[in-house]
């Protein structure tokens, strides 16, 4: 019996063999696109996975929320904090802390920037990392000692074992520190927040002179680990370093808030969780390495779970719908005795053998796209089923499971048949109601198709116009250099802007504490002088030098920008405890407002004090207003923001120049003129155009991902549409002789096909619309600046027409080809 | 002359087989005549009645249809012409599962644009009541019994007013009673004016025409005339 069910699916499969290939390409195509999603799910569920305990470090974040500022979440924490834990939070079993700074390695004659991760010393006791050379209890005895990672020990010492060698970094607290290498750590993988390439100790001492580093209640520069000790929760944890920072905080008087708690909170996350959960937790910077979210995981499994939903609608559709040809078997069956049960059976099992024959195809189609689909997510992902038996069996279920949901309902049909009716009269065995059910299938494909169409146009709308949208300056052909501020550079800054200027093609240069695209929040409280009521306003600083708006393209609304002539603007700290030191202020748009001034040009001339970066105290005086250009990137709030011109902050150079043919040449004549005045300080530029764009990596991936699956989805539901209108056309034939007969022209006919299946299209547009709206107006609440309700409104209506579109391209071939057959070839065997 | 054909041959060529289903046919049929086509199966009949249908193409010779030379019309043409003058009758009634009495009738005027839709229900009523099916209108085809289904047929045939109608078999799937009231209806369209062409193996049947023309293997083998009743 079974071998005569096996031989009956085959030859059915080899017959039909436009069905045969929309069941099996559709089912394939899902499957290969479940698989790829999986790989991809598994992957970013996997991160930390491999860390020892990784559930049980809890990493510490630190909101703060100021009046009258979009809160400012970060993944990073105070470093003074640590240094407190042992003896006033018995909560905490263990406390360790990364600090990471970018130094340079000299080593012989070369230098090298690096990025060093600086440890308190159990930092090894928490993460307990692998070794390649040495052990944990050997690593770092003492602040000259270096742990390199594998890939760096091979970059400085090649094959010679790398301990015992010495590396000279340059430079902590203003001198050459030489380390010595005490042990080599297997690399990080690639599925880990962590970064760690070359780790010292941290030297609390080396970073006293920059008070905010290490000894700030408030400043966050460091990311710090706990584990809890015995019997403590993670609340108990909250509450005791809350506790710590109440004890420790003082209020500063007119502060516009009374208590720690009221801006300062904190809270924790597990290693294991802070791949998919610091995004939402705090914000996507500030870690060592991108991170991803939930939120798209879930996204691409639903759309995983729609194409295959959408293909097995296929293979039910087209099933049922050849009932009429199978009529005459299951009746012949059913009179040779065949129970309806085994009927049932033996179609469920033609269709798990045609799920099969799919999955087959899928791993084939999945081993052809992975290397494309790792060249574009950057990553080494690999179905090696092989290797892992339970991964080709849980694929194994998927499939059988996805087999049997697509059989039950066109065995159940095909085996109610009965059997006098068909074999007798020749006519319909289009059960009552069975179409009807075929309809409704159909309107749900293109509804989720449709939803999916939605959902990726207006994720793709609202990306483009918030990266296409003026971030308020000019970001082309400027190139930012990095590390002017260095000892070795800083000195000569002068002497090289101008070396730079010489050069053709320069239009510009100016320095600055920070450029936009820069992630960073120096806060400051002022007091504007000769106010009384009020507490102080908090406002962001950064330091710019002459010609930094002019560089930038920002012109001020109100007043003025820095400028030599008045030889009143750049602010030095005054050494006399006596004397305030004066300077002059220019202040954003938004920054005006919180200062209470009501109109904008209220605010020129108005003096208030205040501590830039926390260092001097001054008095300055507004001379300009300057629009809201954006220093970070849309995804955050405009900052409330003062600017001063402060040399002794300068970091970084920007460089304005003329469109050019020859960008490698420019940054080779730029180079030359910093090696000429530098030549200790790594050369390391950026464009800022670039950087802007790579700001939205993460979420060009994410929605490249999306929109190819949700196109697969919507190219196997048109599958299955021209399944199902070839079998409409055929099953209409006669039809449509009479038809013609009767003086309908080809385009009455083609007419009456496509608006057959216009039918279901429009209808799944009703249902899709309301349900892809509510989810997308909720996604595009997040964004403060958003496409407007009239635009997504066309998307969906562009959507709509789309897939009408889709439909009836798909389904006038058909349609054209029997309209146009011989209406007696349609009537002459009836 | 409503029909005149001049050396009309067909012949089907499939990969293998070329088969000549009519031979340098030469027919003439006037306005108001009752033409029975007979022979045995294969003998042509049928292709006689598409080709003067205008749903195939001879293979050579002249087809006039009312004195027009119908050769290199268009499709589009044929199928106003078509729907103009000629109403078809098949055995197997051919009616649309999907729709009811009243659509099926219909449905031949539907695709006469210069019928209103009023016009169309009164016509379609009109013809229902004729044929004795009025009670039937809102069933659909497959509730009816064969002869009442061919009664259908019948009506969508008529219901245009056409001047020609082309029965094929008419009474092939039917009872004698049944047959015999097809039968009647058509001798009172013709008695009416209206020209029909009928293939039917029936020699009773085939007594209620005028003129019967005997097909043998694409020949045309004799006519016999009746005699006016």
């Amino acid at each position: 019996m079974f071998k005569n069910y096996l031989i009956t699916a085959a030859r059915q499969l080899v017959r039909h063999k436009l069905y045969s290939f929309i069941n099996i390409g559709g089912l394939a195509v899902g499957l290969a696109a479940c698989i790829l999603i999986l790989l991809f799910v598994r992957d970013e569920v996997s991160y930390d996975s491999w860390l020892p305990d990784s559930d049980g470090i809890y990493r510490m974040h630190s909101t703060f929320t100021m009046p009258g500022r979009p809160a400012f979440r970060t993944v990073r924490s105070s470093g003074r904090i640590a240094y407190s834990v042992p003896d006033n939070v018995p909560e905490a079993a263990q406390v360790t802390r990364i600090l990471q700074i970018s130094p340079t390695v000299l080593k012989d004659d070369d230098v090298f920037q690096e990025s060093i991760s600086m440890v308190d010393p159990n930092f090894f006791d928490v993460f307990d990392l692998p070794f390649a050379e040495g052990s944990k209890e050997t690593a770092l005895p003492d602040l000259s000692s270096v742990v390199l990672s594998q890939t760096m020990a091979g970059k400085y010492f090649g094959h010679e074992p790398a301990i015992g060698q010495t590396l000279t970094i340059c430079c902590l607290a203003g001198q050459n520190i030489e380390v010595r290498v005490t042990g080599v750590i297997r690399d990080i993988p690639r599925n880990s927040h962590l970064d760690l390439d070359i780790i010292t100790l941290i030297n609390r001492e080396a970073f006293r002179n920059m008070g905010s580093m290490l000894e700030s209640w408030t400043s966050v520069n460091v990311y710090t680990y706990f584990t809890l000790a015995e019997g403590f929760s993670l609340e108990d944890l909250e509450a005791g370093i809350m506790r710590l920072l109440r004890a420790n905080i003082s209020i500063p008087e007119n502060a516009p808030f009374s208590s720690v708690d009221e801006f300062y909170g904190i809270s924790f996350i597990s290693a294991a969780d802070i791949h998919l959960e610091a995004r939402d937790q705090a914000s996507d910077m500030g870690d060592m390495r991108p991170l991803g979210d939930r939120t798209t995981l879930y996204a691409l499994l639903s759309v995983a779970a729609m194409v295959l939903a959408i293909a097995s609608i296929n293979f039910m559709n087209l099933a049922s719908a050849r009932a009429i040809q199978r009529a005459r078997e299951v009746s012949l069956r059913k009179v040779l005795g065949a129970r309806r049960k085994q009927l049932i059976s033996q179609f469920i099992g033609e269709s798990i053998i045609v799920t099969l024959i799919g999955f087959v195809l899928a791993l084939a189609l999945v081993e052809l796209a992975l290397p494309l689909y790792n060249d574009f997510l950057q990553r080494q992902l690999a179905l090696n089923v092989a290797a892992e038996p339970s991964i080709l069996a849980g694929l194994l279920a998927v499939a059988l499971v996805t087999g049997v949901i697509s059989g039950i309902y066109p065995a159940v049909v095909l085996s109610g048949f009965r059997p006098a009716r068909i074999l007798k009269a020749n006519q319909s065995a289009d059960p009552e109601g069975q179409s009807g059910i075929r309809l409704f299938l159909v309107v749900a494909q293109f509804a989720i198709s449709i939803g999916l169409v939605v959902a990726t146009a207006v994720i793709y709308s609202q990306t483009s116009l918030v990266k296409n949208s003026s971030l308020g300056f000019e970001q082309e052909n400027r190139l930012i250099l990095r590390g002017i501020g260095r000892s070795g550079v800083a000195d000569n800054q002068n002497a090289m802007i101008n070396d730079i200027l010489a050069l053709p093609g320069m239009t510009s240069a100016a320095l600055s504490s920070d450029v936009p695209t820069d992630n960073f929040e120096n806060t400051d409280l002022l007091r504007v002088l000769g106010r009384q009521e009020g507490g102080d306003i908090i406002l962001n600083v950064a330091s710019v030098g002459y010609g930094f708006m002019e560089t930038y393209g920002i012109a001020p609304l109100f007043g003025r920008t820095f400028s030599r002539e008045f030889g009143t603007d750049e602010f030095i700290a005054s050494t006399d405890p006596e004397v305030q030191a004066r300077a002059t202020a220019v202040v954003n748009k938004s920054a005006t407002r919180q200062l209470g001034f009501k109109r904008p040009q209220d605010a020129l001339g108005a003096l208030f004090s205040s501590t830039p970066f926390g260092a001097d105290e001054g008095v300055f005086e507004i001379v300009g207003v300057v629009p809201d250009f954006r220093f970070r990137s849309f995804k955050y709030g405009v900052q409330p923001t003062y600017y001063v011109n402060a040399p002794g902050r300068f970091n970084s150079l920007t460089i304005a120049y003329r469109p050019t043919e020859n960008v490698d040449q420019l940054i080779g004549q730029i180079e030359t003129i910093w090696k000429k005045h530098a030549p200790s300080v790594p050369f390391l530029y950026e464009f800022m155009n670039e950087t802007i764009r790579q700001q939205y990596a993460v979420e060009d991936m994410q929605f490249t991902l999306f929109a190819a699956f949700s196109g697969l989805a919507v190219f196997v539901a048109c599958l299955g549409l021209f399944g199902l209108a070839s079998y409409a056309a055929d099953r209409r034939t006669k039809e449509i002789g009479i038809r013609k007969i009767l003086g309908a022209s080809v385009l009455d006919i083609v007419r009456l096909l496509v608006w057959q299946f216009s039918k279901p299209v429009l209808v799944a547009n009703l249902v899709a619309w309301p349900v892809a709206g509510y989810f997308m107006m909720d996604w595009l609440r997040g964004f403060e600046l958003r496409l407007s309700i009239e635009f997504v409104m066309f998307l969906f209506v562009a959507a709509g027409a789309m897939a009408l579109f889709v439909a009836w391209a798909t389904v006038a071939g058909h349609a054209t080809r029997v309209a146009r057959s011989s209406p007696i070839e349609a009537l002459r065997y009836e | 002359m409503l029909i005149r054909m001049n050396d009309i041959t067909k012949i089907y060529q499939t990969d293998e087989v070329e088969t000549t289903a009519l031979n340098k046919v030469n027919i003439e049929i006037k306005k108001g005549e009752f033409v029975a086509v007979m022979g045995p199966s294969g003998c042509g009949k049928s292709t006689l009645l598409n080709i003067i249908g205008m749903l195939d193409n001879p293979s050579s010779g002249n087809f006039f249809f009312l004195d027009e030379d119908i050769a290199g019309y268009s499709e589009s043409k044929l199928a106003d012409i078509r729907k103009q003058n000629i109403g078809f009758i098949f055995q197997s009634f051919n009616l649309i599962d999907e729709l009811t009495v009243q659509e099926n009738i219909e449905l031949a005027l539907l695709y006469h644009s210069d019928v209103s839709a009023k016009e169309r229900r009164q016509r379609v009523v009109e013809v229902m009541e004729r044929m004795g099916i009025a009670h039937r209108a809102g069933h659909m085809p497959s509730q009816l019994s064969g002869g009442q289904q061919q009664r259908v047929a019948v009506a969508r045939a008529v219901v245009a007013n056409p001047h020609l109608i082309l029965a094929d078999e008419p009474t092939g799937n039917l009872d004698s009673v049944h047959g015999e009231e097809v039968m009647a209806m058509l001798h009172e369209l013709n008695k009416q004016g209206t020209t029909i062409l009928m293939v039917t193996h029936s020699p009773t049947h085939a007594e209620h025409a005028r003129r019967t023309i005997n097909l043998f293997d694409g020949h045309v083998v004799t006519e016999s005339l009746r005699a006016a009743e």
